[in-house]
């Protein structure tokens, strides 16, 4: 029976948001206007959204344009062309929710789910946008912009993605299906599908749970499943509010962790936190100090480092060397080891520090000559050093984002699986995000490992 | 347990309930509050009449967009308002100004318990000009009616449009203005839509021809609503076919006119970047000074009288006395007679009875552009033949806004009867008030009188043709 729903539906893939399989393809276009009343008027769609069916389609932005090139959601087909004649798009013959190609299990290299999930304003939306954005805003992250691996993303989706990817409005369905491809060395084929849930139902206010759609996303397909927990750098004074929202969120993923019963999903879903905001960090005269009495060997230029100004690309230039040197494994270790208490500015410093080490490797890899000329990837696995001064830095991130939950009262991650955890330090530089793009790394090496 | 709870919605890193209210409630304003404009002329929002998350309730609220500079994101909203039974909001419209005003918790309170309690509000919102013109449309158009707004003075007309248009406004729903389509499942009444349009010539033909709706919104503008409900209910529940002729068919003649004088208010405009408007009525004219002399006539003639006998009791013992020649020549250096005809000049002016009555009646002159055209040439016409009005008032005369027209005639009136102004003075929000205002102080006037009344009825009268 699997086999000939897989035959009759070349998609066979659960939707993320009903649960049923098949699908139908979409031809023609319609304008927003049109496709949001076609939605209204489609209570599984609604439903399935999480919207009330009794009042309708939230509007788009009140400057939005009335595109026309939105992916119709009539069934059966309407006559006409396919919107771009490149890629064939698919809705869920049940919900019609329009599923990206990423979706679709089809014949790539690996697939990828991402699930990410917040409080409202803790930066899903810019971690996002960074992800799904063009290449070419990409010039702080460290796998984009590289001849040797690609990015697209799916153009067409439901109202209102356009506007949340590139404007940052506030999104107003439960859920949000966006897909990115990545193509490595032209043959290596990676489907990221994600699904951005609405910040509202992990603070206690919304009564619908999503832990079933977490669950269906993050099982379905032969790859890995990512829980992304974005979660925002407040400082030490606000720390003790984010606390607050984190606990919501974490009870949400304990929750969840005990609906994994399957030993498959256990096994395949990986977890993380995407730490954001980390560039309104600000350096403190304790945290030299920190450095001076734990890492005597590099305190020289951690400090100078950290010290640097507010436009840190410029003055960072003249430590571009550090990032050769392997050292960072000095403060890394300084970290895990120290039992010192870091207060709360001092740890402010630490992060402000770590954002400025991400700063100077991006600095360092557009730089870089090697031997077969420049640097063609901003990031190289296995051997090179790259490889090496990220994950120091992304271990760093682990043991700051500890101390700093640990020291506004709260325990989290905890539990057994604590360790599988992993942060992604992130931040805005220049209007453009720092490092956003590491959860592709992970995505692409995890194909590797 | 009250039937009526207020409620206050604010996006606070994610939508919540300041107070009263569930996150249900916010899932429910949604599809209202999501891409709300937050410009700076219409950030400030709109009414909301809609039915509750359950059926058997209805919310009353101001609704807004929040601009993104205020909370680092775009789509955020704001609501305020009461949610209660459906159908118990009829007399909502006469809460506006508690309605409109920045949330606060006991008024909104406040307000729930008056609709506990049946209460009517203390005051209809201002009726904007247009309501006539936009009362012919709805009438001669299909649900959802689209009532399109040019700036937000012109909110006013929601209300208004609820009262007298053609759903019985327990009944009817309302939105806020926006500009992107709503896409509802349950379709408004009144679909509320930001636009920049002028009155087309088929809505000119509408208002022009329709004297039933002329009637009505001047039955309301004088006070009278409840008579302008009536008024408007056989149309309600006229067929489409029936309805068009009964708007465009000839007043009745046993059905009395409306009133010839009418008292006009200037309405503080909420929002700085609009122009000032006249609106509505609230007490006819004749009716107040009626009243106003009922009371005070006798008093005031015995009084006069008094005066007069103690001022002329010693001449007439004189002229008793005296030569008749001695007589005359008294009378010819005597001022009262200077008085007497500054007394008759000034009452001339504000007095209703005692002017022309022009071609146009006074009581809708101004609500049709061809009548306010007829209003303004004869304006004109006066200006020529009273040299001693500056250029710079006789072009806002010509080529104002309406309001700067309105202005510059009453400054021409202050210059014109400069040494015995009645003290009428339009108080104009803007500049064209403010100016008008510092004429009548330079102009010494004894008295400056702050209402429409008197002021609007001059210049209406003043337009008249002169004999």
């Amino acid at each position: 029976m699997s086999f000939l729903s897989s035959f009759l539906h070349p998609f066979s893939l659960p939707c993320p948001l009903c649960g049923k399989k098949g699908t139908y393809k979409v031809r023609g276009t319609v304008d927003y206007d049109t496709l949001a009343t076609q939605l209204a008027a489609h209570a599984k769609w609604m439903r399935n959204h999480g919207l009330s069916e009794t009042t309708g389609v939230p509007a788009p932005p009140d400057n939005a344009e009335n595109r026309d090139f939105l992916a119709a959601v009539q069934h059966p087909p309407v006559k006409g062309d396919g919107l771009d004649g490149d890629r064939e798009h698919y809705r869920c013959k049940n919900c019609a929710t329009l599923l990206p190609p990423e979706f679709m299990p089809a014949d790539v290299t690996d697939d990828v789910a991402i699930t990410v999930a917040g409080a409202a304003r803790h930066g899903k939306t810019s971690w996002l946008v960074a992800i799904l954005a063009p290449p070419d805003n990409a010039d702080y992250e460290i796998v984009r912009r590289s001849d040797d691996l690609q990015t697209f993303c799916y153009e067409f989706a439901e109202p209102y993605t356009f506007d949340v990817v590139k404007r940052g409005f506030r999104s107003p369905l439960f859920y949000q299906l966006f897909g990115t491809t990545l193509v490595r060395r032209k043959t290596e084929v990676t489907y990221i599908r994600t699904v951005d849930i609405k910040g509202e139902m992990f603070v206690g206010l919304a009564k619908k749970s999503p832990n079933e759609v977490i669950l269906r996303h993050l099982g379905s397909g032969s790859g890995s499943g990512w829980l992304l927990v974005v979660d925002q750098f407040a400082g030490a004074a606000q720390a003790s509010e984010g606390g607050a929202t984190l606990r919501n969120i974490a009870s949400a993923y304990e929750g969840l962790s005990v609906q994994m019963t399957e030993e498959h999903t256990r096994r395949k879903v990986r977890k993380a936190i995407v730490w954001t905001f980390l560039d309104e960090a600000t350096w403190t005269p304790g945290a030299a100090a920190w450095i001076e009495k734990n890492t005597p060997a590099i305190a020289g230029p951690l400090v100078k480092i950290g010290q640097t100004a507010q436009q840190p690309i410029a003055t960072l230039q003249p430590f571009v060397e550090f990032v050769d040197g392997n050292q960072l494994e000095a403060l890394r270790v300084a970290l895990e080891t120290t039992s010192d208490i870091l207060d709360g500015p001092t740890l402010d410093g630490l992060i402000a520090l770590l954002f400025r080490l991400q700063l100077l490797y991006t600095l360092r890899a557009s730089n870089f000559i090697g031997p077969q000329g420049r640097l063609q990837t901003k990031f190289q696995y296995l051997m090179d050093q790259g490889f090496a001064y990220v994950e120091d830095c992304q271990m760093i991130a682990r043991q700051l984002y500890a101390r700093d939950r640990r020291s506004a009262m709260h325990d989290y991650p905890r539990g057994e699986n604590a360790d599988d955890w992993r942060v992604f330090p992130c931040g805005r530089f220049d209007e453009r995000s720092v490092w956003a793009d590491q959860i592709l790394i992970e995505a692409v090496a995890g194909a590797r490992r | 347990m009250p039937k009526y709870e207020s409620f206050h919605l604010r996006y606070d890193g994610g939508q919540r309930a300041v107070h009263g209210g569930t996150y249900g409630l916010v899932e429910h304003l949604e599809p209202f509050g999501s891409g709300l404009p937050t410009d700076a002329v219409w950030r400030n929002g709109g009414p909301l009449l809609v039915g509750g998350p359950n059926k058997t309730q209805q919310i009353l609220a101001w609704i807004r967009g929040i601009p993104a500079e205020e909370v680092k994101r775009e789509g955020a909203w704001q609501a305020w308002g009461v949610i209660g039974p459906t159908g118990g909001f009829g007399s909502w419209m006469t809460f506006w100004d508690a309605l409109s005003a920045a949330p606060e918790r006991e008024r909104l309170d406040a307000l729930a318990s008056a609709f506990e309690r049946g209460d009517d509000g203390p005051a209809y919102p201002p009726m904007p000009q247009r309501l006539a013109s936009l009362l012919a449309d709805l009438y001669t158009a299909e649900v959802p009616y689209r009532i399109a707004l040019r700036t937000p003075s012109e909110l006013a007309l929601l209300p208004w449009c609820c009262l007298l248009g053609p759903v019985e406004a327990q009944d009817a729903t309302i939105g806020p203005p926006r500009r992107m389509r709503l896409n509802l499942n349950v379709p408004m009444t009144y679909d509320v839509s930001i636009a920049d349009t002028s009155l087309t010539d088929q809505q000119r033909t509408n208002i022009a021809s329709s004297p039933l709706l002329l009637d009505i919104v001047a039955r309301a503008q004088r006070g009278d609503v409840d008579g302008a409900v009536d008024a408007v209910w056989p149309l309600r529940n006229a067929k489409a076919a029936d309805r068009r002729k009964r708007i465009f068919a000839p007043l009745p003649a046993s059905q009395p006119p409306a009133a010839k004088e009418r008292a006009l208010v200037q309405t503080p405009v909420a929002d700085e970047t609009s122009e000032p408007v006249i609106e509505a009525t609230i007490e006819p004219f004749a009716d107040r000074v009626q009243r106003w002399g009922a009371a005070w006539t006798p008093i005031l003639v015995a009084m006069i009288l008094l005066l007069q006998l103690a001022e002329f009791a010693p001449r007439i013992l004189r002229r008793i006395a005296a030569p008749p020649a001695n007589i005359a020549a008294t009378d010819t250096t005597d001022s009262m007679a200077t008085d007497t005809s500054a007394t008759d000049t000034t009452s001339a002016a504000i007095t209703p009875a005692t002017a022309t009555v022009p071609a146009i009646s006074c009581n809708n002159w101004w609500t049709t552009p061809e009548t306010q055209a007829q209003v303004i040439d004869r304006l004109r016409q006066r200006l020529q033949a009273t040299p001693v009005v500056p250029q710079s008032t006789a072009a806002a005369l010509l080529a104002g806004t309406w309001n700067e027209r309105v202005a510059a005639a009453l400054a021409m009136q202050l210059q014109v009867n400069e040494s015995r102004c009645a003290g009428i003075v339009l108080p104009l929000d803007g500049s064209a008030g403010q100016r008008t205002m510092a004429a009548a102080r330079s102009s010494n006037c004894a008295s400056v009188r702050t209402d429409l009344s008197g002021a609007l009825q001059w210049l209406c009268e003043s337009s008249a043709p002169q004999s």
